[in-house]
């Protein structure tokens, strides 16, 4: 069987457990609406997955053109940033700074994805979502310091680099290019899986509730921008750690739950 | 070829005249019984036209753009209804079920108009599948719009986050009853099952919101 639908079978099942486990923490007024947000967002993404799996079943080897799948993913990422908001304060001008720097991210991130698919409606309204995500995280994150500041900064680093390199294959001579494309991967898988290291961390040390909520968020942002960057062995380790993502985000919110009750 | 507008007169006109004597709820079933098969109609044009546009398939058409077009389409009168005249949480379930089955009606009417009835288990499974499915997939999103009403969560993202389980949840039945054999089956089964589902969490509700 194909690893990449052995792997789309795991995220089914990860999510089918992660759906059952988020109907446990609906019912405490402070935190329900963020995980009634939650458990629509995985309830798309397991409709999405489960629609791609099919199709990929019934249909091997023909490219799916623009499908309702699609609109799964962007309803996921406004559905996880209305969670992340739910339980926010700080509004998006105290937090103008942070917030520029993601938009500016997702902008980048829709061109380069033009720039690959030529796709421009479809690219336009994944950065559009995908920005909204992002731009919740960094409120969210600014409001729970869920980064120290030399975190937060390597991070902007990492990204400026990133688009900047990506940016450069396109001009580079192919040798050089397929060298910036690789570098580029372990950049991007790198950086996700710091991140996960950080959340499944704080999760483990049991860390301000928030703090963790943000850092298990902020793997799962990092893992679908590897995905979406990526193809091949690359694109499968990603799709492998965004898995793993889903628990680490559920896992975060029971302890906020817990903490607020 | 059918002349689905005379289709929808001949359906519509007993019902419009039943408005005249009928009060209440029934009467507010009815409209929206109504109003369902009026956006059918209004989804068919604009599927057709995509489907013109784009150059897909009549298959690949039902399969990507129907389930989008369609319920987007349930969606507007829905949420209207909310926005307008913010009704009692049975009510806008009485509505939403209303809306879905005018819909499935009126398709099941022109399809057999269509293909022919010549085939009682076909027509049974007809019903029992595209009918439920309609039902299912807006009842889901008017559960999902009285539990984000009650959280005081309606918003833009919440929905965009309706919607989309609804058509995802359309288009992988109508990619499933696309080709022959067990994915058929899983197919006509899907809309049954999630029927059943959604009213054990239905009566769960105000138990999970409370």
């Amino acid at each position: 069987m194909n690893p990449e639908i052995l792997l789309n079978l795991s995220q089914i099942a990860v999510l089918a457990l992660v759906l059952l486990g988020t109907v446990r923490l609906l019912g405490t007024a402070p935190t329900s609406l963020t995980a009634a947000f939650f458990a629509f967002a995985i309830a798309g993404v397991l409709l999405s997955d489960l629609y791609w799996l099919a199709y990929d079943l019934l249909r091997p080897g023909t490219r799916m053109p623009f499908a309702a799948n699609e609109i799964g993913e962007w309803a996921m990422f406004l559905l996880l940033g209305a969670a992340l908001l739910s339980r926010c304060t700080l509004c998006l001008w105290e937090a103008r700074r942070e917030t520029l720097g993601a938009a500016a991210f997702a902008a980048a991130c829709a061109a380069l994805w033009i720039a690959w698919s030529g796709e421009w409606v479809q690219d336009v309204l994944t950065g559009l979502s995908y920005g909204y995500l992002l731009c919740a995280l960094s409120v969210r994150a600014k409001e729970e310091a869920a980064f120290f500041p030399v975190v937060t900064r390597a991070f902007a680093a990492l990204c400026v680099l990133l688009i900047a390199a990506q940016t450069a294959t396109f001009f580079a001579p192919e040798a050089a290019a397929r060298a910036l494309d690789l570098f580029c991967s372990v950049l991007l898988l790198s950086g996700t899986a710091a991140q996960t290291a950080l959340a499944l961390r704080s999760l483990k040390r049991k860390d301000a509730p928030g703090a963790g909520v943000c850092r298990a968020f902020a793997a799962f942002a990092g893992g679908v921008c590897t995905m979406y960057m990526s193809s091949g062995a690359v694109y499968s380790a990603a799709l492998l750690l965004t898995t793993l993502c889903f628990p680490l985000m559920l896992a975060a919110l029971a302890a906020e739950k817990e903490a607020a009750a | 070829m059918i002349y689905a507008e005379n289709i929808l007169l001949c359906i519509a006109v007993p019902l419009l005249i039943s408005l005249l004597f009928i009060r209440g709820s029934a009467r507010r079933y009815a409209a929206a019984f109504l109003l369902g098969m009026l956006v059918c109609l209004l989804a068919a044009y604009i599927s057709g036209y995509l489907n013109l546009v784009t150059g897909m398939g009549e298959n690949d058409a039902a399969i990507f753009i129907s389930p989008m077009v369609e319920e987007l389409m349930k969606l507007m009168p829905l949420l209207f209804f909310l926005v307008m005249f913010d009704p009692e949480d049975r009510t806008l379930t009485m509505l939403s079920v209303a809306i879905g089955a005018g819909f499935a009606t009126y398709e099941n009417c022109c399809y057999l108009l269509t293909s022919g009835a010549e085939s009682l288990s076909y027509v049974l499974i007809r019903g029992l599948a595209v009918g439920v499915m309609h039902i299912v997939s807006i009842l889901a999103l008017s559960i999902w719009f009285i539990a984000a009403k009650r959280l005081r969560a309606f918003s833009f993202p919440a929905v965009v986050g309706g919607l989309s389980p609804a058509m995802v949840f359309h288009a992988l039945y109508n990619l499933l009853v696309s080709e022959p054999g067990v994915s058929r089956v899983i197919g006509y089964i899907l809309p049954l099952m999630t029927a059943a589902a959604l009213c054990a969490l239905y009566r769960k509700l105000p138990s999970l919101l409370s």
